[in-house]
């Protein structure tokens, strides 16, 4: 899963270098901004076909709360 | 070429922009556009910037928040050359929480003012809301007269872009997404927005360039259900409630296309007369009459032939030129002989063929001017001038018979849309090759020291409208031509010679005692190097050619001039 979750992290903010590890800050990226949140959020919707609520989605800091929302899913 | 595109997600959109931005842009032409809405529009641009790559073209974007784009066009002294508005009626009802009025004559005004500055307005049309979905719904009422009001406060000029058959293609559970709308402002799902992005690329490559001129189309099976020489006039399907109703709609998209100026051929391995006696005994079967085509090849020879006259009838690429013919053994033999026509792979089930030729995006009109829709009518006086011309008995009295008169005004605000078409399209007799868009034009002609000037044509057949824009760049004793161009129609009758002689005149008056032009020689400006070498113009280096005012020579024409202002 975190193979999955770091390929969409390396598109959408464009930088091959990211690997991603639980501990990761996503606000800290290069790239970051409200924007590439969203555009985030969607990547990891299409990547897992599932839903993020709003709630969710804006609560997001690390990696592991985006593990945190796949298992609420059941997609961990 | 490739002529239908695969419709993608927001997020392959988004990769596939981002490569295509960060790829050297290979001669790509950069269009520059603001963006907004009243609901955040920057979900669309993936889609748009993707769209127009594939079409061959750059776009610098500004995108606005939503809500500050009216404020900004009302403004602003920038002139992009699209502005793209996106209207929204779930953002405009709070998410479908408030219904009220909303600005619209705003909004109208800023699109009247920036069309008046030369820039192309596009206005993404109100969508179906969901709660819609409760058929009596208020917000069923708001919604269309929202959208009502929209499409009647907005002047013609403006691009419409509608959109309720994506919200149809995507489902309502693919187009609401009102999460998005919470975190992003968006109006629906990101990979709607991607459709809608697409959709207005197409509009911006088609009001630059449209990509097809004329059709060529096949009768049997095509137009016709059946084979005329098997089947007999009578054993055709042409019954609309029947089996026929797939090629009745053939027809009526052809006819709209004609209407639109688009001219028709038919191209059909039949013999004429079997042809003829169709055409006579199912007439009011037929939606077409045989006079809505320019030519009509009956032949068993191959049809490569006639494609490739019909293209050098009309004066057009073979790129501009479609084909549409239900065998795939036709169509490769076509494809084999002319690589650069444009050869839709014809679904084999007819009553896909409409829709699909209708996805490629290539037939869109997105705005349509008078001058385009009479654009079929003149190809028929071209070609009664041509009958003349075969049978007359020496050229000079033939052209001086047309009694043509060659309209000269300058260049503003009312042909300004016009001149960027033919700017735009012209590639035989284009002497810079140079491609501006409206801003640019419009800033070259406000300057009053430059020579700015449209052409119009009449005779005694009628009127070819505006055929011609020159723009001369003065910078004191030299004039530099930034940009000429004249409709092939018209080549070839001394208008440009006419046209020649108005800037001689122009400069002589003015002290200018030298004309210098850029001339990059084309696969297709060859015509261009005679005609220059003709008015006296030598190479001056570094690309450029030039002529002494008072050397220039001037064929006699038989053209008389009008100038108006």
């Amino acid at each position: 899963m975190l193979k999955q979750i770091e390929a969409v992290l390396r598109d959408v903010f464009e930088d091959q270098d990211i690997v991603a590890v639980p501990e990761l800050n996503i606000r800290s990226l290069k790239n970051w901004d409200s924007f590439n949140h969203v555009n985030m959020m969607i990547g990891f919707e299409q990547a897992f076909g599932i839903e993020i609520p709003v709630k969710d989605a804006e609560a997001v800091m690390t990696v592991s709360d985006v593990e945190a929302i796949l298992k609420k899913q059941g997609k961990a | 070429m490739t002529i239908s595109f695969p419709h993608v997600s927001y997020m392959d959109a988004l990769r596939g922009a981002r490569a295509a931005e960060r790829t050297p842009d290979a001669g790509k032409k950069t269009v520059s556009a603001a963006i907004g809405g009243n609901c955040n529009a920057d979900f669309c641009l993936p889609g748009l910037k993707l769209g127009l790559d594939r079409r061959g073209y750059r776009i610098a974007a500004t995108a606005h928040p939503p809500g500050a784009f009216v404020p900004w066009a009302m403004g602003t002294e920038e002139r992009p050359d699209f502005a793209i508005y996106w209207l929204s009626s779930f953002a405009g009802s709070m998410a479908e929480t408030q219904r009220p009025d909303l600005d619209i004559g705003s909004l109208a005004a800023a699109a009247r003012r920036l069309i008046a500055m030369g820039t192309r307005v596009i206005v993404v049309m109100p969508e179906v809301l969901r709660a819609e979905a409760l058929p009596w719904s208020p917000f069923g009422a708001w919604r269309r007269a929202l959208s009502l009001e929209a499409e009647q406060a907005l002047t013609p000029e403006a691009i419409r872009i509608h959109v309720e058959d994506i919200q149809i293609a995507v489902g309502p559970g693919g187009w609401h997404s009102p999460r998005y709308w919470a975190s992003a402002r968006a109006a629906c799902h990101p990979d709607g927005a991607t459709r809608i992005g697409e959709r207005i690329a197409v509009a911006i490559a088609q009001t630059i360039k449209p990509a097809i001129k004329a059709v060529c189309v096949d009768l049997d099976n095509t137009l016709w259900g059946g084979v005329a020489g098997d089947d007999g006039p009578q054993g055709l399907s042409l019954d609309p409630f029947g089996e026929g109703h797939a090629f009745a709609g053939m027809q009526r998209f052809l006819l709209d296309l004609r209407g639109n100026g688009i001219p028709l051929a038919i191209v059909s391995k039949n013999d004429r007369s079997t042809v003829d006696q169709i055409f006579a005994e199912r007439a009011p079967d037929l939606l077409v009459k045989q006079s809505d085509f320019f030519e009509i090849y009956c032949s068993w020879a191959n049809k490569h032939l006639a494609l490739a006259d019909f293209a050098e009838t009309l004066n057009i690429g073979l790129d501009t030129l479609a084909f549409i013919d239900d065998s795939p053994h036709e169509r490769a033999e076509a494809r084999s002989a002319l690589p650069s026509l444009v050869i839709p792979e014809l679904p084999e089930d007819p009553d896909a063929r409409v829709a699909f030729l209708a996805s490629t995006g290539l037939f869109d009109m997105p705005a349509v001017s008078k001058d385009d829709a009479a654009r079929a009518a003149r190809y028929e006086q071209d070609k009664a001038r041509r009958t003349g011309l075969k049978t007359g008995s020496d050229l000079g009295s033939y052209l001086a018979s047309l009694a043509m008169v060659l309209g000269a005004k300058p260049l503003n605000g009312q042909n300004l849309a016009r001149a960027v078409a033919l700017i735009q399209k012209t590639n035989q007799f284009n002497v810079t090759g140079r491609r501006h868009l409206g801003p640019a034009v419009e800033a070259l002609a406000e300057d009053a020291e430059n020579y700015a000037r449209v052409f119009s044509l009449k005779d005694q057949f009628g009127g070819s409208g505006e055929i011609s824009v020159l723009i001369g760049k003065r910078a004191g004793a030299v004039l530099e031509i930034d940009n000429w161009v004249l409709s092939c129609r018209v080549f070839g009758r001394g208008v440009e010679d006419a046209i020649f002689g108005d800037l001689v005149s122009w400069c002589q008056a003015r002290g200018i005692a030298r004309i210098v032009t850029e001339f990059l020689r084309t696969e297709r400006n060859g015509l261009l190097v005679d005609k220059l070498a003709g008015w006296g113009f030598s190479a001056s280096g570094g690309g450029a050619m030039s002529v002494e005012t008072s050397a220039a020579v001037v064929p006699k024409h038989y053209l008389g001039i009008e100038t108006g202002s």
